[in-house]
């Protein structure tokens, strides 16, 4: 499957890219999945905090991953 | 009662001027079953970060994300206060020290509604919408900003 990755604020200064097309060898996956994989990748995401969002929905739990997702990686909220 | 809820769009490239903030006001003119504003202003602050001088904030958001975050927070308002209109505009871009970012306009028939919906309103916007700051420092280097 493919899906989107999106990392916005500090996020995207540690993975250095805003956006990025990941293709995985699986048809589907967790959320908490797909972190462990993102972190293996991009070491800088092992100890920061961050929120998850899947199709601009901020998930609590751990959730189904699947084709053509759009995951956002969103660092605290600073608006205002 | 008169209500509006059209979908507009929030965010503002750069400041939000003072007279931009005027003549929203202005505007209300016409509405007449008005008898309350309540407006909150938000202004970048001259922070000093490990002895640097904050002079200017770069925001930045997950814009798709963000509208769809403000469109909810402006339902739940008009679903929780009896306002006649809400208004709400966030800077995107540049903001220096000492301008506004966040211009949050409340209107109804009484004042005292007009208290709980903006408190409502701001901590909304603060707590659940996808937006980033970059503080940046006097001497160019930067930090990101995080709400407390």
């Amino acid at each position: 499957m493919i899906i989107t990755l999106k990392y916005f604020g500090l996020i995207a200064d540690l993975v250095n890219t805003h956006e990025e097309q990941l293709e995985l060898s699986v048809d589907n996956c967790t959320s908490q999945e797909l972190c462990d994989t993102l972190q293996s990748k991009y070491p800088g995401l092992v100890n920061t905090n961050f929120a998850i969002a899947v199709n601009q929905l901020i998930i609590q739990s751990v959730t189904p991953i699947s084709n053509n997702d759009i995951i956002a990686l969103l660092p605290p909220f600073a608006g205002g | 009662m008169e209500t509006e809820k059209k979908i507009k769009k929030t965010f503002v490239q750069g400041a939000i001027s003072p007279e931009f903030i005027g003549t929203s006001i202005a505007k209300h003119q016409s509405k007449t079953a008005i008898g309350a504003h309540n407006i909150f202003l938000g202004q970048v602050r001259a922070d000093v970060i490990e002895g640097k001088k904050v002079v200017a904030i770069k925001y930045s958001a997950y814009e798709e994300m963000a509208e769809l975050k403000f469109y909810e927070i402006r339902e739940a308002a008009f679903a929780k206060y009896e306002v006649t209109c809400l208004h709400i505009y966030h800077s995107i871009g540049t903001v220096k020290t000492g301008e506004i970012c966040l211009f949050v306009f409340v209107s109804a028939p009484k004042r005292k509604v007009v208290y709980e919906a903006l408190h409502f309103l701001v901590e909304e916007i603060k707590a659940s919408v996808p937006i980033f700051g970059k503080e940046i420092l006097e001497d160019d280097s930067y930090t990101w900003k995080t709400n407390s």
